[in-house]
């Protein structure tokens, strides 16, 4: 009755990597050579180079593909094949030349969460680490990048530390949980706008819907795990910040993205490695440390 | 730091951790169905209530924000209780009133707190602030235990409890835990409290464990904790067999508390018990559900 599921999981794993692996080296043929650049394009100006444009295709207008000449200057323009070796080996699925910054933008994200929520189940089932919530980390990780920089982490722990004084000044309202909750965002928001203020809009960039609940929802939780002590609350929301600064350094690598926008097959490894961490009963690392006592007794002699 | 390659050893001991537990014994014999029932305590009441297992009290339920107008004819008569939600998880959201003067009532934590306070306190369990998943819950009032005045030089404060492990419907490990004055009246092991291993055949305290350390004394009391034997213990192995067969889980925490009237009594049960009951027997869990498993396929 064990063995069934236990294969079943093995071949579902197995499958998984044999077909990222088949995509990912069939890869060089998915290429279309549309998205190739062919032709170099330069544009001379009264024999002056004042622009250059790679192309699959020649433009029907090129006039139209460069900004408008100065006026009366002699145009020139010069037409020549690229060689092979000049292009990017490897325009991927999701080509970069193809899509707008915003959407790349949130493929970049889409493409990210799964190895950063990877990054988490080891942290949490292998590791041992507490976090708020299951995947606050991962969004939050995610979510720093986005301002792509530490700047990231001085809102975040500023946003919990005013909320948490904030919250506390609200249990005197004895308002209703829903409400309060509610409440809570709307100070969350306006503490943001503040702060987006103060830096001169650069920190737009924080404002993501995501990371606006999961700071409330964790301000919550931090709150109602209080009552359980304040260590434990403190130690998991650092162990929270200490996963998502994991997250963060492993998707601001510039390579990380850009394999995977490459490689999106890729994420047939990723749930892969899920699945077998779903099957991992062996102890967590905090776990030896905790029954640590148990490792060093002298052997019982009792029964069995 | 020789603890990080401890983990065969731990193996070989027969140490479950918490992979394995979820993996092993929950997913594997609980059935999902059953999980609901253990983590409402109202619903456990009824149950027990069936099957002839005695509860504490209950005075009264708080089913919506309307029924909070007769909290204060709720507590009328009583001046001490404990105010729970039905599905409170790990222990968040229990209020315990230990006396009142007129409307103002003295909790176990020492603050005082009025019926307003305690309206309000009502109210955010009622939204689900305490329970597991933030769902809307009840919240039950009920008689506060009087700990047995045996467990007095063991447990100056607060309420000792038992803990049963109970797999495949057989005991399996059983721990004591006492309350300290730094776990604040509460008795899990990572607050403070002590863990002490009870033997399962005769219900002797064979082993303490406190903050990490093997005791012979209460840190408080100076009494020895040892060589005890919990009263009534037949009867509280039986409890928890017969209720781990009611709700039908194949691993399940079984938490009874000796009242000084009323006897053993059934508080909750867990769907998901902790494993630090193996650091306060000094022994893994395993071994004795091997045995378990021996037992039942035997049979």
């Amino acid at each position: 009755m064990r063995n069934r599921p236990t294969f079943l999981v093995a071949g579902l794993a197995l499958s998984l990597v044999v077909l990222s692996t088949a995509l990912l080296l069939a890869h060089p043929l998915q290429q279309s050579p549309s998205t190739k650049p062919q032709w170099q394009i330069t544009r001379f100006e009264n024999g002056q180079p004042t622009g250059a444009i790679a192309e699959s295709e020649i433009p029907q207008n090129l006039d139209a593909a460069f900004p408008a000449p100065a006026r009366g200057s002699t145009v020139v323009y010069r037409i020549e094949t690229i060689p092979n070796s000049s292009a990017p080996s490897h325009a991927g699925w999701f080509s970069r030349r193809r899509l707008s910054p915003d959407d790349l933008r949130t493929i970049e994200f889409l493409l990210l969460l799964p190895p950063a929520t990877l990054l988490v189940c080891v942290f949490r089932n292998v590791v041992g680490l507490p976090s708020f919530g299951t995947f606050a980390p991962a969004l939050l990780g995610l979510a720093f990048r986005e301002v792509q920089s530490p700047l990231g982490i001085f809102v975040v722990l500023t946003i919990i530390t005013a909320g948490w004084w904030l919250r506390r000044a609200l249990n005197e309202l004895h308002l209703l949980q829903v409400p309060r909750t509610a409440l809570l965002l709307s100070c969350v928001v306006v503490m943001l706008l503040i702060l987006i203020g103060a830096t001169g809009g650069s920190g737009s960039r924080t404002i993501t819907l995501f990371p606006l609940v999961i700071l409330t929802g964790m301000i919550e939780r931090f709150w109602s795990m209080e009552e359980e002590g304040s260590a434990s609350s403190i130690g998991t929301l650092a162990a929270t910040l200490f996963m998502a600064g994991c997250v963060w350094l492993f998707a601001v690598i510039p390579a990380v993205p850009a394999w995977m926008l490459a490689h999106p097959e890729t994420l047939g490894f990723v749930m892969a490695s899920q699945i077998l961490l779903g099957r991992y009963t062996g102890f967590r690392l905090v776990e030896l440390y905790r029954f640590r006592a148990l490792m060093n007794d002298p052997e019982p002699n009792q029964a069995g | 730091m020789g603890w990080l390659f401890g983990g065969t050893r731990l193996r070989q001991r027969g140490v479950i951790g918490i992979n394995r537990r979820n993996a092993e014994c929950i997913l594997r014999r609980n059935p999902r169905a059953s999980i609901p029932i253990v983590d409402d305590k109202l619903m456990m009441a009824e149950l027990c209530a069936r099957i002839g297992i005695p509860t504490p009290r209950i005075l009264g339920v708080i089913e919506s924000h309307a029924d909070l107008e007769s909290l204060p004819e709720m507590l009328a008569d009583h001046s001490d209780f404990v105010v729970k939600p039905a599905r409170g998880a790990g222990g968040r959201g229990i209020l315990v009133v230990l006396s009142r003067q007129g409307n103002r009532f003295r909790a176990a934590n020492g603050r005082w707190i009025d019926l307003y306070g305690l309206r309000a306190h009502a109210s955010d369990a009622l939204t689900g602030a305490f329970s597991l998943r933030g769902l809307a819950d009840r919240v039950l009032v009920q008689r506060r235990v009087r700990t047995h005045p045996i467990f007095a030089p063991i447990a100056p404060r607060g309420v000792a409890d038992i803990r049963i492990i109970v797999y495949r419907f057989e005991p399996a490990m059983a721990m004591l835990r006492l309350p300290t004055l730094a776990s604040n009246g509460r008795a899990n092991l990572h607050q403070g409290g002590i863990g002490v291993g009870v033997d399962l055949q005769t219900g002797r305290t064979h082993h303490a464990l406190f903050r990490d350390k093997s005791i012979d004394r209460h840190p408080d009391t100076g009494q020895p904790i040892l060589d005890w034997t919990i009263p009534q213990w037949p009867t509280i192995i039986d409890m928890a067999r017969k209720t781990a067969r009611a709700v039908g889980l194949g691993m399940v925490g079984i938490d009874i508390v000796i009242d000084e009237n009323e006897g053993p009594l059934l508080l909750e049960a867990n769907a998901r018990p902790g494993l630090a009951i193996q650091l306060a027997n000094r022994s893994g869990l395993r071994r004795a559900m091997a045995e378990i498993d021996r037992d039942a396929d035997e049979r």
